[in-house]
Order: structure tokens, then C-alpha cells, then sequence
């Protein structure tokens, strides 16, 4: 098998980065996300943690984007289109998980006879390095969303082995063009894969979606919903949620229009002209997130909306835990 | 605080039972030992699910404005700066006295689960500290307001909640704004800054408008920057310094430096002020009242 | 306000605030041109402006 020796591994991206914006798995003070691979001060290589803070999704569809500007000028009005990214990217080191997420966004823009050129832009041209993952965390229940995490289905897999450096995979034939980019540094090798540790945390959701189609006026939301708050962190951090709003930047004659994350959360999201709001409550909005991930996703394209990353679990204020409102879901009994 | 627990179930079934309040805003655990989780419990026969141990952090405060169109009366445990918040919601007309009954907890400071979570996760090597930040410079650890309270009274430790605005006020201009734009630039405009603040109650925040839209909704410093100046400002005065906005911060950005900065303006112009501490008339937050010798400097 | 802008980083010349009563003609020409020959002092603004395409 081939490896990426451990001292190489800069060396690795640095080359990469000379042909394509490599996006790579990054501490940088704080938070940790998918980065832009600079070799810059600051910023520390993590492939020793288990995941990134802030998801992958940016690299595809940024917080906020600019979409066009234009210029007013009596009653015409001169509008240019802002092209957006170009030429190839790579992602480098992400997770099974996120990468089925990735594939949920596809769906999502891609599919169903509509393709978002802004999504596309930034989609068509990007190669996955995704990484094999042996040491799930306590948060993490991907293998109950159906993520082959030992196996993701990406151009080059790597498998981390501590200083040996990283076991190199290619699979399809962007990857092999990837590896013959790293020819000089990528050595032949006869190594062990690590151990797979199991993953504790276990949930099965056959059937939710259906019984879902039946709970929207349970009784049960108002208190699943009690310890909510109602900020945006589980939207934000959360790996497949993709809803955005569209707004525009005026100065005098001229703008730009652009559109940025918008989350279910907000009660902005479904305020309408008039001033009626069909989400008023708190409990409607913590509603719509949970039944869009394992319910509305489901039906429109047959994947879950949620690959267990655990991300919100962790990083919720008020310790709102998926896990436990799945299972509190399935225990509940629905009236026929 | 290893008694708090039964003495808070005993109350809260008490109070259940004997129909006083129809629900108990307290914690319960969650799925692992450093998880305590905000609870609504309405029956009696759950009380048992209640704890109060070092991992209750969280201002149960906050959820109080879920009920403000409700008649029923409601049970809340308070510690002595979630108690400073219910007399904030007291003050500002979200919650009538007389819909409470409040627990009090004297409380020796709290550790934060989710600095545990993110521990245990493998997300993080960062090792939680057995404080947590926001209780580092308490001054209140005994509740304010209250009907009833558990536990001995805790002294409070030294005041120095303004060191680490004196040390960001000794840095040169564009230094410090070097400093809050890199602080402000991971902002990802999450809101729950404002959703775990217990002084941001307003039924329709400004921030949700769209008719005008009085901040961009793009995510770049300076947006980001202009969201929390509005914000802190809207509190200022008001900010009980529970610390649940820094503590509710997914991405860890110092958002006591805002609010301590104007909590020392505060008292600078109008004379020493304590937020949330009493509900004596004269105790309404400086800038929610109007008199004729308001000084001008603090606009 | 002024106290906290400074706090950021803004120079307080940028930010000034007085009270001129509808008949105080002289006094808002008097303030507006103090005001003006301060900013100028301080140059165009750097901070806290909006990077747009």
C-alpha cells in the first residue's frame, strides 16, 4: 500500500495546494473547521482530534456568498454576475460522515430537474480525500445513519496511522491523478490498518420516518422543545443543513445581492409580508428542524438529513440531544 | 452540594401536590455524569427526575419568556445569578412576582458541561476547568429573590470583574480594534448570545426585523462586530453578568468584554449600579428610566 | 456610547453628540463646523467599514 509519510504530510498539502484550494482540517485558535490550507502561522494540522467544530459544508456553500451586483441607472439597470469559485478543490481528511453529508447537499441542490449554479460552481471540480475512521467518539452515531465510516465512498481514502504517517488509497481515477501528484513523497509500504473500535452509541431509526408522517400534533413537542432556547448553534454547526435566505447589500445606486445561512431556528425564517408567522412558537421551529432531518428528507429523496456527526450534541447550550429525543420519539405511542 | 438534590425534590413535590404551581423549571440529568439539562416537570410523580449538583449552569431564567402569555404559576430553581435574572424579567414586565415561587440555591460556583462534552467528544484536547469561566467573578452566589433556599450561604469571591476590561482599555486604539475584529471574525451570527441572555426579552428583537433591516445578516467582522455592539448596548445597564451569552458562544468569543465595558460606563456616569439585584423602584436599570440630570457622556 | 466606540478602536472625534434646540441656529453652525474641522483632523475612516464586491 502506498504512505504519506508523517513528516511529509505538509510537504503533501503544500503540493496540492499549489494546484487547487486544499481545504484541510484545521485548529486555529478556538475552533477548529476545513480550512483553507495556507501553511500559514496559527493554524494547526488536526488530524490528531476526532472532527472539526464547524462542519466541511462552507467549502460548497459558504455562510455568506455573493451572487450578483449591480448598478442603477435611471430605469435600467446594469447587473453583472459574480462568478464563483473556479478551477479544481480539494478536501482533504474529511470524515465518513461528513462526506454522506455532503452527498445529502447534493441531493438537495443538484437533483430533482433543478441544479444551483452557485453550488455546482463549487461542487463540479472538487475532489475528496476522505479519511477512514477508527475511533469513534461518544457523540458520534454515524453507523445508525447508514455511514460506512471505514470505507467512504471519496477519491482517495487515507488511514491515519500515528507516526507512520497515512496510508494512501486512491479510488477513482481523480484520485489516482491526485496520487500522481505526490508520486516523489508517497512511499510503498506493507502496513497494518488500525484496529476499528466499535461504536457505542446505537439508535435505529427504521420506521421513524413513517411514524413521523403521523406525530406532527403530538403532545410530545411541547416538551421536547422545553429545554430549546432557540439560537441557531445546531443549524450552524450541523453538517446538512442547507436552508439560506437571499438579501441584498444597497449603497446609493449600486448592490449586491448575496445569500447567506439561514436557520429554522429564527423566527425570522417564516415571517411572512403580511405578518403572519406559521412558526410564532418555539416549539414549531424546534419541530420543523427534527421532522425535516428524519421525516420531510426522507420522503422527498429516501436519505436521512441527519449522519450522526454528533455536532450538535456537543455543541448545544442547553444540552438538546438528538439522541435522546429519537428515542423518546419511537417511545411515544401515536393514536391511530 | 450533595444534599441539594432531596431537599429539591421534596420542595418541588411538595409544591406540585399541593397545587401551589403547575410546573418546576429545574435540571435533570442527561446521558452522562457531567450532563445536567434544563427540565420542565409538571407531575408530581416525576420529581424524582430533578437533581441540583455543580453541573446546573445553565439560567433556567431564560426559558421564563416561553410562558409570558400564561396564567399558570410557575416553580424556578435559581442560583444567586439566575435569581438576578428573574428579577431582571420581573422588572422589564415579562413575568409578574406573584407567577413565581422561587427556589433559591446558594450556589459555590458551577463547572460547565459543555466544556466537559467537548472534552469527552475528541473534538477538543482543551481539559475543562473544575470553575467555570462565567463563575470566576461572582459576586452574588446567594440568590436575591426568593421564597425558599437550599444550601449554606457562599461568600463571594475578590471583585475583579473589570481586570480584564482595564487590560483591553490599556491597549493602544488600533490595537484594540486589531483585537476585537480578530475575535469577532469566527462569529458565525448563531444568536445564542442573545437567546441565553435573560435581559434580551424583547417579543420581537431587532435583529429579526426585516422592515428596516438594521444590521447585514452577512457574516464578516464588521457585521459581526455591529450585531454585538447593538446587542450590548441594548443590555447595557440591564446585564446581570450571569455570563450565559460567553458561555452559550460556540466559537469562544469574550462577549463579558462588551458587556463589562459598559457595565463600568454604567457606573462611571450614573453612579455605581448593580443589575437585577433588588425591586425597589429606585432599582430600574439607569437607562430604563429618565431624569432630568442624566448625564450626557454616557451617549 | 462614545466611550464604548472608543473601546473599539474608534477615534472619539468620529462620534459627537449635542443637544441644539430647533431656534439654536448659530449653535448647530458653530458645532457642525467644530465637528467637521475634527473629523478632518482624523482623516477618513479605515475601521469598521464594509468590504463589499
Amino acid at each position: 500500500m502506498k504512505v504519506l509519510p508523517a513528516d511529509k504530510i505538509r510537504e503533501a498539502l503544500n503540493i496540492l495546494a499549489g494546484e487547487a484550494e486544499v481545504y484541510a482540517p484545521l485548529v486555529r485558535g478556538d475552533v477548529s473547521g476545513y480550512i483553507k490550507w495556507t501553511d500559514g502561522p496559527g493554524d494547526e494540522l488536526a488530524l490528531d482530534i476526532l472532527n472539526t467544530y464547524m462542519p466541511p459544508k462552507h467549502i460548497v456553500m459558504p455562510q455568506t456568498e455573493n451572487m450578483y451586483k449591480f448598478i442603477a441607472t435611471g430605469k435600467d439597470a446594469q447587473v453583472t454576475e459574480i462568478v464563483t469559485a473556479e478551477g479544481p478543490r480539494i478536501i482533504f481528511g474529511i470524515r465518513g460522515c461528513d462526506l454522506q453529508a455532503l452527498h445529502a447537499l447534493d441531493l438537495a441542490f443538484l437533483t430533482r430537474g433543478y441544479e444551483d449554479e452557485f453550488y455546482k460552481a463549487r461542487r463540479q471540480d472538487l475532489a475528496v480525500i476522505a479519511r477512514a475512521c477508527y475511533q469513534p467518539g461518544p457523540a458520534c452515531f454515524c453507523e445508525s445513519m447508514g455511514v460506512d465510516r471505514l470505507n467512504p465512498e471519496a477519491d482517495v481514502v487515507i488511514h491515519v496511522l500515528g507516526e507512520q504517517g497515512l496510508a494512501w488509497e486512491p479510488k477513482t481515477p481523480k484520485g489516482k491523478d491526485i496520487t500522481a501528484k505526490l508520486q516523489g513523497i508517497l512511499v510503498d509500504k506493507e502496513v497494518a490498518l488500525p484496529q476499528a473500535a466499535d461504536m457505542k452509541v446505537k439508535v435505529d431509526i427504521t420506521g421513524l420516518s413513517e411514524k413521523l408522517a403521523g406525530m406532527f400534533e403530538h403532545p410530545v413537542w411541547d416538551e421536547l422543545s422545553s429545554r430549546c432556547m432557540n439560537c441557531g448553534v445546531c443549524t450552524y454547526v450541523c453538517p446538512t443543513c442547507y436552508c439560506f435566505d437571499i438579501q441584498v447589500h444597497n449603497r446609493g445606486e449600486a448592490g449586491n445581492r448575496f445569500r447567506c445561512w439561514d436557520s429554522c431556528m429564527y423566527k425570522e425564517y417564516t415571517q411572512m409580508a403580511g405578518g403572519h408567522n406559521p412558526r410564532e412558537f418555539k416549539k414549531e421551529r424546534f419541530r420543523q428542524r427534527f421532522l425535516h432531518k428524519l421525516q420531510y428528507f426522507n420522503e422527498r429523496y429516501g436519505a436521512n438529513l441527519c449522519i450522526g456527526c454528533g455536532r450538535c450534541i456537543i455543541m448545544c447550550p442547553n444540552e438538546v440531544n438528538i439522541l435522546e429525543i429519537i428515542n423518546k420519539l419511537k417511545e411515544v405511542q401515536v393514536d391511530a | 452540594m450533595s444534599d441539594y438534590t432531596a431537599k429539591a425534590r421534596e420542595i418541588a413535590k411538595k409544591l406540585l401536590q399541593d397545587g401551589t404551581v403547575a410546573m418546576v423549571l429545574g435540571w435533570e440529568k442527561g446521558d452522562e455524569p457531567f450532563v445536567s439539562a434544563p427540565a420542565v416537570i409538571r407531575d408530581a410523580a416525576d420529581v424524582d427526575r430533578l437533581v441540583v449538583d455543580e453541573y446546573c449552569i445553565h439560567d433556567l431564567a431564560t426559558l421564563l419568556p416561553d410562558y409570558r402569555d400564561r396564567s399558570e404559576k410557575i416553580a424556578i430553581f435559581a442560583k444567586g445569578c439566575d435569581s438576578r435574572g428573574i428579577v431582571r424579567l420581573i422588572q422589564d414586565r415579562v413575568m409578574p412576582r406573584d407567577r413565581l415561587y422561587i427556589i433559591g440555591i446558594n450556589c459555590p460556583g458551577m463547572k460547565d458541561p459543555n466544556e466537559f462534552i467537548r472534552a469527552a467528544s475528541g473534538l477538543s484536547k482543551a481539559k475543562p476547568a473544575d470553575k467555570a469561566v462565567k463563575c470566576l467573578y461572582c459576586q452574588y452566589p446567594n440568590p436575591v429573590l426568593y421564597d425558599e433556599v437550599i444550601g449554606e450561604i457562599q461568600q463571594p469571591g475578590e471583585d475583579k470583574r473589570f481586570a480584564e476590561v482595564d487590560k483591553i482599555e490599556s491597549m493602544s486604539a488600533d490595537e484594540r480594534y486589531e483585537f476585537f475584529i480578530k475575535e469577532f471574525s469566527r462569529c458565525i451570527r448563531c444568536y445564542a448570545c442573545r437567546n441565553a441572555c435573560v435581559a434580551c426579552n424583547c417579543r420581537t428583537c431587532i435583529f429579526d426585523e426585516t422592515k428596516p433591516q438594521w444590521v447585514g445578516r452577512s457574516t464578516d467582522p464588521v457585521n459581526n462586530i455591529l450585531y454585538q455592539i447593538v446587542r450590548s448596548m441594548h443590555v447595557a445597564g440591564r446585564c446581570v453578568e450571569c455570563g450565559e451569552c460567553e458561555r452559550a458562544c460556540p466559537v469562544g468569543i469574550p462577549l463579558m468584554l462588551f458587556n463589562r465595558k459598559l457595565i463600568k460606563d454604567v457606573d462611571k456616569f450614573f453612579g455605581p449600579y448593580q443589575a437585577g439585584i433588588s425591586l425597589e423602584d429606585d432599582a430600574v436599570p439607569p437607562l430604563s428610566r429618565y431624569r432630568v440630570d442624566d448625564p450626557d457622556e454616557f451617549m | 456610547m462614545k466611550s464604548f466606540l472608543q473601546y473599539l478602536g474608534i477615534e472619539p472625534e468620529r462620534y459627537q453628540l449635542a443637544w441644539i434646540s430647533g431656534s439654536e441656529g448659530q449653535k448647530f453652525a458653530d458645532i457642525m463646523t467644530h465637528v467637521v474641522a475634527e473629523v478632518k483632523k482624523v482623516g477618513p475612516n479605515r475601521k469598521l467599514r464594509e468590504e463589499h464586491e
